[in-house]
């Protein structure tokens, strides 16, 4: 065990210092930008950590990723357009509050609620990531696949309108998750020997044809009928913002508490990542909250619950990665590609072997934490006056330019800025005639992992594998609970 | 205008029906490897046949509970829809598929900058010179940020050659 003191001389380095500051304005920048994934960023960052020691190298990695997540939070406010997957999840939330003249309070809730939900995630990874690991590594495809259908089934059931009408939306994303080449067998599927289709409609393409393109169809159609809502140009003083964000984590502690283990379990397991943590946290919230028709109308609730998930994940998902060498999400399979660039071999015995290592990232992870709220309230500040104050016919088209440059920057791909436009159309559409957005995302995120595990599964022949393991009558319990529970209270209190 | 919503909803519901079929019908074109039963189609045949019974099962709720609607006492329908409304979402359509199309030919930059002005026209700018100023800035600005500093390979078009 190293000691505290040499923990702070090793991070107290002017070069980490200087990465750290550097990193976290790129991480903001990244996450920023609607298309531009926390992923590409840390791929980005490699041939940099070729040069660097192991524990700057993987301190770029944890500033940027951390920074990244909460700036994906920036655009959903402003724009309605998720910066990154992870904040899909509250998008219509936050621009809801934008509209209603609080979206700089929406952001200060996200900060708030990162930084706390990231720190209870570092905490974990400190002091509980052997016993998270040993679980997570217990759970069989058949638990994998129960996880998915209560990560989608409770997608529809928080999905605003006509329950029936999410479902044709979820049913619509697995479906598009099933294109190009089976993750099983290998077998292309509904290409229509198309090259282009054989990797499948990639998930970033479609969210911002969801979402972006949907919305700059949407201004010019209510210009175009002279029904153009324009956004409240309100701003806060930095101390109402905090004190904004502050005093909604205290109203909802139950959802930020709640937001925040879900973040680290979901983390904690392979190939689950902070998209996903964000979309069960406040789906679930959804389910539990008495004020069910507040949700998708601006509800500050919401916003807690799923930010304080997605930041909460990081930590997470360095779990199996440190205990194991299995990546928790796709930023830590880049990390642990590092690490083996570096000679590092992650293991059980790393928190022992490499202290000297290990504990110096954790506390790079905790300052991470904290530099949200001043760099990100930097953030706010500038780009708050830049989304409220420019006129529309700026603003509209630079967000094109950006939707298309966010899709294209991905594969380098035309093909991909063309599925944008048909999931735009497909997008504004939908919305017009009140089909949630929401399940199909989910559908398309969860859809590859569901069917996986779902054959996996079956494949083994014996229908009772699906049900015969105590983790997955956990998970089908949970299940039950979270779709009969608000139901059974209601008849309750009546 | 219920009515409307209500007619574009039935309409919607029975299209994502008829994906349902267009995905069932090609489930078999998938190679089943002769798995039988868990095969690769196995997924997309239960997500397309639910798919199919629920867009056509909610545009016939949808048509039936709304069945005092379509009775002529009520008069001429009106469309929510116009053609002055539906005109600039179909041009900025139209401008970026071409503006996709013509990117390997005019290259990045002199095609953003074209599809920012085209835009920004087809909104009315109060001020035509800081709709051009910006469009130059932002197709300029954002080249340098995707292809330099990002290396991002932006398609430089026929000017390079």
């Amino acid at each position: 065990m190293v000691s505290f003191l040499e923990i702070l001389l090793n991070i107290l380095q002017p070069k980490i210092i200087v990465v750290m500051i550097l990193t976290a304005f790129y991480g903001l920048f990244i996450g920023a930008m609607p298309g531009l994934t926390a992923t590409m960023a840390a791929a980005l960052l490699i041939p940099f950590a070729f040069w660097l020691d192991p524990l700057t190298a993987l301190s770029m990695i944890i500033v940027m990723d951390v920074l990244a997540i909460f700036a994906g939070d920036i655009p959903s406010t402003f724009l309605r357009i998720p910066g990154t997957p992870a904040s899909a999840a509250y998008t219509q939330e936050m621009y809801e509050m934008t509209k209603k003249g609080r979206g700089q309070i929406a952001l200060s809730i996200s900060i708030m609620a990162s930084t706390l939900g990231g720190l209870l995630g570092v905490f974990v990874l400190w002091f509980f990531s052997p016993v998270l690991a040993q679980f997570a590594m217990g759970f069989s495809s058949a638990e994998f696949f129960w996880l998915a259908v209560l990560g989608l089934s409770t997608g529809v059931l928080a999905s605003s309108g006509s329950k029936l009408k999410g479902f044709i939306s979820l049913l619509m994303g697995l479906l598009i998750a099933t294109i190009g080449v089976d993750p099983l067998y290998q077998v292309q599927r509904f290409t229509f020997g198309n090259p282009e289709l054989y990797g499948g409609i990639g998930f970033i393409p479609v969210m911002i044809g969801l979402y972006g393109i949907s919305e700059v169809l949407r201004r010019m159609y209510n210009i175009g009928k002279g029904t153009h809502v324009i956004l409240p140009k309100v701003e806060y003083r930095l101390s109402e913002m905090i004190k904004g964000g502050l005093g909604s984590i205290k109203k909802y502690l139950m959802r930020f508490s709640m937001g925040s283990v879900i973040g680290v379990i979901i983390g904690a397991l392979p190939g689950a990542g902070a998209d996903i943590a964000a979309w069960l946290s406040y789906n679930i919230s959804y389910r539990f909250s008495r004020r069910k028709t507040d949700y998708g109308k601006g509800y500050e609730e919401g916003i807690v619950a799923g930010t304080s998930a997605n930041n909460a994940s990081l930590g997470g998902a360095w779990i199996p990665a440190l205990v194991f060498g299995i990546p928790g999400d796709s930023v830590t399979a880049i990390v642990l590609g590092i690490m083996m660039m570096k000679g590092i071999v992650p293991g059980p015995k790393i928190f022992t072997e490499r202290a000297d290592l290990v504990y110096p990232l954790i506390v790079i992870f905790f300052i991470a934490n904290l530099l949200i709220i001043p760099f990100g309230y930097m953030a706010i500040k500038g780009l708050a006056r830049i989304f409220l104050r420019t006129p529309d016919y700026l603003l509209v088209p630079l967000v094109l330019v950006f939707c298309i440059i966010g899709t294209y920057a991905v594969n380098y791909s035309v093909f991909d800025i063309l599925i944008m436009l048909i999931f735009g159309v497909i997008g504004f559409f939908m919305e017009e005639y009140r089909f949630s957005l929401a399940p199909m995302v989910l559908g398309i995120i969860l859809g590859p992992l569901t069917e996986q595990y779902f054959m996996m599964t079956a494949l083994k022949k014996d229908p009772m594998v699906f049900i015969s393991r105590p983790i997955s009558i956990s998970i089908i319990l949970t299940m039950i609970l979270i779709w009969i529970a608000p139901i059974v209270a209601k008849k309750l209190r009546k | 205008m219920e009515r409307t919503s209500r007619l574009g909803s039935i309409l919607l519901s029975f299209c994502f029906g008829l994906v349902g079929i267009f995905f069932l019908v090609h489930v078999n074109e998938i190679n089943d490897l002769g798995l039988g039963m868990v095969s690769p189609r196995l997924f997309p045949m239960i997500v397309s046949t639910l798919l199919m019974i629920l867009g056509f099962g909610t545009a016939l709720k949808e048509a039936l509970s709304n069945r005092e609607a379509w009775k002529p006492s009520l008069g001429p329908r009106r469309f929510r829809t116009t053609l002055k409304s539906a005109l600039n979402p179909i041009l900025v359509l139209i401008i970026t598929i071409a503006y996709v199309y013509a990117l390997s030919y005019l290259g990045y930059i002199l095609d953003t900058f074209l599809l920012l002005v085209v835009t920004s026209v087809l909104l009315r700018p109060q001020n035509l010179v800081e709709a051009f100023l910006i469009s130059l800035i932002g197709a300029l600005g954002t080249f340098f940020l995707f292809n330099t500093i990002l290396m991002v390979p932006l398609p430089t078009g026929i000017w390079s050659r």
